[in-house]
């Protein structure tokens, strides 16, 4: 038991173990960067493309593309932001190849959440509690689908992985101004999607005007 | 949005927070997104096996405790007959001193390895710049070598020179000296032979001065006076 502060104090930092990577190909330390960071990769590649399953590959294929380039890693900025950089951009990549094969028919996704998300809200007798939750997954992930990359990229490391908004402007290199104004505008968008009440009442989802983005850059 | 995020802190957030509780749009604004936020909480993923890494000493441990303790009582069992504490103990000390160790070598091993790595690279750039450092110095020193080599080989040279030229000296003098002799004697002989070509000319100056006058005294004797031009004049 006492070795497992110990080990902890031994382990090198991320950016330790890439530059161990980039310089001998040190297969340990980058097993090591595999087990921190496989699980949000993959998360991320699932809130972006919405499948879990795809999640996974794009989280292998990330750590192919960084092993690949391992050269090419900068020590001068965090490991994190770099991972998550490649991360995205293979996220992107996947989802033109799926715009291309036409899998996604982000209309029908469209239709079919609000339908079943208006049948929940009136439905009161869900046969099971389980199914209600897997169903209630299916229309947030359908509604993340629906909005535009740059809003579902601010959400997936905003909300989902937790990151401070001045990391993402950081990996997106963007103002932090411009990714709190996009997490807004993702959330009013999320909400104009998703809550029927809202949806009845346009009037209470106008874009937002400047009060509002004042508040948003707060 | 910071608000939201629990990214403001202090003044800023109680700045917000008062003008939150007069402002009703940023309320509705709030409201609604902190809704979307609640709706995107329940797109969640199952949760994966808690973290195999950290769980793995203590897994580890465990399994060599629970093979001792498995080890101790098949040994008691069979040791019924003679079931002695002391001989118990001995029996089980000795699997789990060897288990102990082999863990706490693994363990030693892995750390040594990693220090070893480290001072093995440390060691390795040191050898570098001491190789680089050794390398400079010879180069400085050969190339001061071979410029004091230079310069004796040079001064060596500049001898050799001013010995065959004081060698040769001699020589070209004594060849001089024999041109400025023989120019003497040439000199002289030339000398000689003029003074003899001059005394020559001379008699036969003097000689035909004499036939001159000879000549003269004969064709008109009494012309041997001055006037001798006019007589020169053709006869009237």
């Amino acid at each position: 038991m006492s070795t497992l502060p110990l080990s902890a104090l031994f382990a090198p930092s991320d950016e330790q173990a890439m530059w161990r990577v980039a310089m001998q190909g040190d297969a340990q330390a980058f097993a090591q960067l595999m087990r921190r960071w496989e699980t949000p990769i993959q998360r991320l590649g699932a809130r972006m493309t919405g499948d879990f399953q795809r999640g996974q590959d794009l989280a292998q294929e990330t750590f192919a593309r960084l092993f690949a380039r391992r050269k090419e890693y900068m020590p001068s900025g965090k490991f994190s932001t770099y991972l998550w950089r490649i991360a995205l951009n293979l996220c992107y990549d996947e989802l033109r190849r799926i715009e291309r094969r036409g899998e996604l028919s982000l209309d029908s996704a469209e239709t079919e959440a609000t339908a079943a998300w208006e049948a929940l809200g009136t439905a009161a007798s869900a046969p099971d509690a389980l199914l209600l939750e897997e169903e209630r997954a299916a229309l947030v992930r359908d509604a993340l689908l629906r909005i535009a990359e740059p809003y579902r990229t601010v959400v997936a490391l905003r909300h989902y992985e937790n990151l401070k908004f001045r990391e993402i402007a950081k990996i997106l290199d963007i103002p932090e101004g411009t990714v709190k104004s996009r997490m807004a505008e993702a959330l009013t968008q999320l909400s104009r999607l998703l809550s029927p009440a809202l949806k009845e009442k346009p009037n209470l989802c106008k874009t937002p005007t400047k009060k509002i983005e004042e508040t948003m850059m707060l | 949005m910071a608000y939201l995020y629990r990214e403001l802190r202090g003044q800023a957030k109680a700045d917000f927070q008062a003008h939150l509780e007069v402002c009703p749009r940023c309320q509705q604004d709030v409201a609604a997104w902190r809704g979307s936020m609640q709706n995107l909480d329940q797109w969640r993923f199952p949760r994966k096996q808690p973290v195999l890494g950290l769980a793995q000493p203590i897994l580890k441990w465990g399994m060599a405790a629970l093979f001792l303790i498995m080890v101790g009582y098949g040994i008691g069992r069979l040791s019924v007959a003679a079931s002695n504490v002391e001989t118990l103990r001995a029996a089980i000390e000795k699997p789990m001193r060897s288990s102990l160790r082999t863990e706490l070598r693994e363990e030693l091993g892995a750390q040594l390895r990693q220090e070893w790595e480290s001072s093995l690279r440390l060691a390795h750039i040191r050898l570098g710049d001491e190789v680089q450092r050794r390398l400079e110095q010879t180069a400085a020193s050969a190339v001061a070598r071979s410029t004091v080599e230079t310069e004796r080989l040079l001064a060596e040279l500049a001898r050799n020179n001013a010995e065959n030229r004081s060698d040769d000296q001699p020589l070209i003098f004594a060849a001089l000296r024999q041109f400025e002799a023989q120019r003497v004697a040439d000199l002289q002989s030339l000398r000689k032979e003029l003074e003899t070509v001059a005394v020559l000319t001379e008699d036969r100056l003097q000689e035909a001065q004499g036939q001159i006058f000879r000549l003269a005294a004969y064709t008109q004797p009494s012309l041997i006076e001055p006037e001798a031009a006019d007589t020169l004049q053709p006869p009237r």
